[in-house]
């Protein structure tokens, strides 16, 4: 079987949806599954994410999240009616109204099409690693979320933005699929992070879920590749994080938009910095986030008739030091952590 | 005749009865007999949530909570250009009361939007409204 083969059919095995439309599965509620993909282009970084999310009723809702960070913030989520959607469990083939994310082959393929028309985004994914077995968190008493990560891709394609197109090639992306049974709201919250600079043969992920409060940690995890290879995960234990100050930026560019009625103000648990202190047999990595500014997607809580989870999206500067396997490894590169918080 | 704002402010509430009852109940929990009176360029709506379902009249009458804004600064708040507070600063939102009626009508406020976000027919409701918008 060539190189191409096996990636394609690893993505097959890994990343297909869970959880389809139609009655093939009898709806908790509660599942949610989203994929999501980060490009790092020239001049922008786009977030994407297709959505199914159960919400205690029998049918899931279809999301689209476009965002983009250039000189601001802008973007916003979109639901799409399930009579426009097609999702089929056991394959990766989304289509929700003009917007799809598929896999073609060994390549993940998007279409996300703004609800006014007036931006067009479409791309090639190839991963440059094969993508994770599935890892579980258990997130509270019948409650887990599981994920695939396929930490580096190379993509091509265009953005159309008022008609105007920008072609681009070789650009850096990321990609991760998140499924599970759970309710937004108390229980937990969690960081994740990623950084794939394209000059540099390191990749890493970084994730840490804690209940509601954030005063316990559930799980925790530094994942590290090396071109293709995962060389080196840390667990748990080999972690310390710390996380100080708060990012204070006047304006949050929010969405959706009319959720701003509901999220007055500017504070997000956001902290201005986090740590992550990873050590064990011989290896050990600092890995400093220091956060620049940010844009809320913003969920109403499951459990909670007045509250909202938000899901911060924070630009900013990763400054990775440390050694793997004898190897010395200094980064400095733009990225993204997320920080998931429930006000 | 195309979907006014009392109609539609109506039919919200009705829905939101219907398939969020806890959002309604704590619009009544936090206005108890109190009635506001919300006018959109012209037209204008008096809402008591005191009795189920709540009373919506199309006049101005009395209240002790008085909300005016013009179309064009409803749309920006729902399209999150324009914060509530922001627009109350730059005097495009006006709203008179005692200011534990202003309190009281701020988290009845609250309570409808988290309830509207919640309900299943509020899109249709607001594709609705801006299509009002695009006949005028």
């Amino acid at each position: 079987m060539s190189a191409r083969a096996g990636l394609a059919q690893a993505l097959a095995r890994t990343n297909a949806l869970r959880r389809g439309l139609g009655a093939e599965h009898a709806a908790s509620g509660r599942h949610k599954e989203w994929f999501h993909v980060c490009l790092e282009l020239e001049e922008e970084t786009i977030l994407c994410n297709f959505s199914l999310m159960e919400r205690g009723q029998r049918d899931p809702a279809a999301r689209v999240a476009l965002l983009w960070r250039g000189e601001r913030w802008q973007g916003d989520v979109f639901g799409v009616p399930l009579s426009e959607c097609t999702a089929q469990a056991g394959s990766l083939d989304l289509g929700f109204g003009e917007n799809r994310f598929w896999q073609e082959g060994a390549e993940l393929c998007l279409r996300v099409v703004s609800p006014r028309g007036d931006r067009v985004l479409e791309a090639r994914l190839t991963p440059l690693s094969p993508p994770t077995l599935p890892s579980s968190i258990r997130l509270g008493p019948g409650a887990a979320m599981h994920w695939v990560v396929v930490p580096r891709l190379s993509a091509r394609g265009s953005v159309r933005v008022n008609g105007q197109v920008r072609h681009f090639a070789d650009a850096i992306a990321y990609h991760d699929h998140n499924w599970g049974d759970f309710s937004w709201g108390h229980g937990f919250r969690w960081d994740w992070g990623y950084v794939c600079p394209p000059d540099s043969p390191w990749a890493l992920v970084v994730v840490r879920v804690s209940d509601g409060p954030g005063h316990r940690t559930l799980s925790q995890g530094v994942l590290v590749w090396r071109d293709d290879v995962q060389v080196r995960t840390f667990q748990d234990a080999e972690i310390v994080v710390a996380q100080q100050g708060s990012l204070r930026q006047h304006i949050v560019h929010q969405i959706p938009p009319v959720l701003r009625l509901a999220a007055p103000g500017s504070a997000s648990g956001v902290p201005a910095e986090t740590v992550w202190r990873a050590q064990g047999r011989q290896d050990a990595l600092e890995i400093r986030f220091r956060a620049r500014d940010h844009a809320q997607v913003l969920i109403p809580s499951d459990d909670d008739p007045s509250g909202l989870t938000r899901l911060n999206e924070v630009y900013g500067r990763y400054l990775i030091t440390g050694r793997i396997a004898g190897e010395p490894i200094a980064l400095d590169h733009a990225g993204v952590l997320e920080h998931v918080r429930h006000g | 005749m195309g979907d006014s704002f009392v109609r539609l402010l109506g039919e919200s509430l009705a829905l939101l009865d219907a398939h969020v009852p806890h959002a309604v109940s704590a619009m009544r929990r936090q206005l108890g007999s109190m009635a506001v009176v919300i006018a959109v360029d012209d037209q204008v709506a008096s809402v008591s949530m005191h009795r189920h379902p709540p009373v919506l009249r199309g006049d101005r009458g009395s209240a002790p909570v008085d909300v005016h804004l013009p179309r064009t600064v409803f749309d920006d708040l729902l399209d999150g250009r324009l914060s509530t507070l922001d627009a109350l600063r730059l005097d495009r939102l006006w709203m008179r009361g005692e200011l534990t009626d202003l309190v009281a009508f701020h988290g009845a406020l609250q309570s409808y939007v988290h309830g509207a976000v919640r309900c299943p027919g509020f899109p249709a409701l607001l594709r609705r409204w801006r299509a009002s918008g695009e006949e005028d």
